[in-house]
């Protein structure tokens, strides 16, 4: 055994040594919640990462028939790794319409809704743009702005003109 | 062949399992099956350096052999990451042996604390080093992750919770009990596992 592969034992392990150190550095930084959310910022890092499309048409069907927790359930298994805007905007935006009332808004829902378009918008990196003509709301700005004025108390909260306000 | 086993041992196998112990010791799983990565506390990072001492006086990772003037570049830098490595596995491996809160993170590091300095004045061999430290690694374990646990479970049993929140009314809350999931308590186990096996080579290799 010359002293050349001793060498190339010592580089190659020093390079694995660094990659696998970077790695775990950056499981510690992005704080992945499960497992897929690994494999699925992986894959998106090498492009291979894919929206499983029936499972988010099923999503839309559900989510335009106002059955909105069957529409959350078919877009996690749609995008189990939460890594696509699209998704996640659509997500944030069955908070919305679920967390919506005539007389008052549910502020637990709108802050789950916040979360979801935060991710969304950090995904898109800038506002996410939905191509459907049956949402009001096609931009992430958008439905930001409605949920926080849901969430705002103001005097707009006793206005009884409310009432006659529209779900977008 | 000596040269190149030991280049094996020093440069991928001990820095790959001291690397995977610092990624297991920081796993910790809330009851609802999420992952949380924990990084280590300055109070971990100092008993990871006294474990160094102590594996050093012990002979089992002898620094002056992985990094000094008369080795060439690239051994001193796989000595350099080994090091780096041993410290931050050992922490995290403390860290995951550790209650994150209340009296007994105190009580654990006062007992881990104790330990070293023992062992640092003991100055045992090899075997005897690595068979404290499987000791203090299972006693710790059983403390933490099936003692505490039970005291704080992290299912939904009513009775549990109502007397883990009753045992915490008495004591002011200073026993700081956390609910973890079940899964927690598997991965500190590897995670110290794996550590004592990458002693237990560098000892068996004499590194």
């Amino acid at each position: 055994v010359s002293p050349r592969d001793e060498r190339t034992v010592r580089a190659l392990g020093l390079a694995l040594s660094l990659t696998y150190g970077a790695a775990i550095f950056w499981v510690y930084v992005a704080q992945p919640q499960r497992v897929s959310d690994v494999s699925g910022a992986v894959a998106s890092r090498l492009g291979t990462y894919q929206v499983d499309r029936e499972a988010f048409e099923a999503g839309k069907r559900h989510f335009f028939d106002d059955r909105f927790r069957e529409a959350r359930i078919a877009f996690e298994r749609a995008d189990p790794a939460a890594r696509d805007a699209r998704t996640r905007f659509y997500v944030a935006y069955s908070f919305y319409r679920e967390g919506w009332g005539r007389f008052y808004h549910d502020d637990r829902l709108y802050e789950q809704g916040l979360a979801a378009l935060q991710r969304a918008t950090e995904l898109a990196g800038g506002v996410v743009h939905a191509d459907d003509d049956r949402l009001l709301l096609r931009t992430s700005d958008e439905l930001r702005a409605e949920l926080e004025r849901g969430i705002l108390r103001d005097a707009s909260d006793v206005d009884p003109r409310r009432v006659f306000d529209r779900r977008k | 062949v000596n040269d190149t086993r030991r280049a094996r041992l020093e440069a991928v196998a001990l820095p790959l399992l001291l690397l995977s112990a610092a990624l297991l010791g920081g796993i910790r799983t809330t009851p609802d099956g999420a992952l949380v990565f924990t990084p280590p506390s300055l109070m971990a990072l100092v008993l990871g350096i006294l474990l160094l001492g102590a594996a050093a006086q012990a002979g089992v990772i002898v620094p002056s052999r992985l990094v000094s003037a008369a080795r060439p570049t690239l051994a001193n830098a796989n000595g350099s990451v080994l090091l780096a490595a041993f410290v931050v596995g050992a922490a995290q491996v403390f860290g995951a042996l550790t209650p994150s809160r209340g009296i007994f993170t105190l009580v654990a590091n006062f007992f881990f604390l104790t330990a070293l300095l023992l062992m640092l004045t003991a100055r045992p061999d090899g075997p005897r080093f690595l068979r404290s430290l499987a000791l203090l690694f299972g006693a710790a374990l059983l403390g933490r992750h099936v003692l505490l646990a039970q005291l704080a479970p992290a299912g939904d049993n009513l009775s549990g919770r109502l007397f883990a929140r009753a045992l915490e009314g008495v004591t002011l809350g200073a026993l700081g009990l956390e609910r973890l999931g079940s899964a927690t308590g598997y991965v500190a186990l590897a995670a110290a596992a794996t550590l004592w096996i990458a002693l237990w080579l560098a000892q068996s290799s004499d590194a």
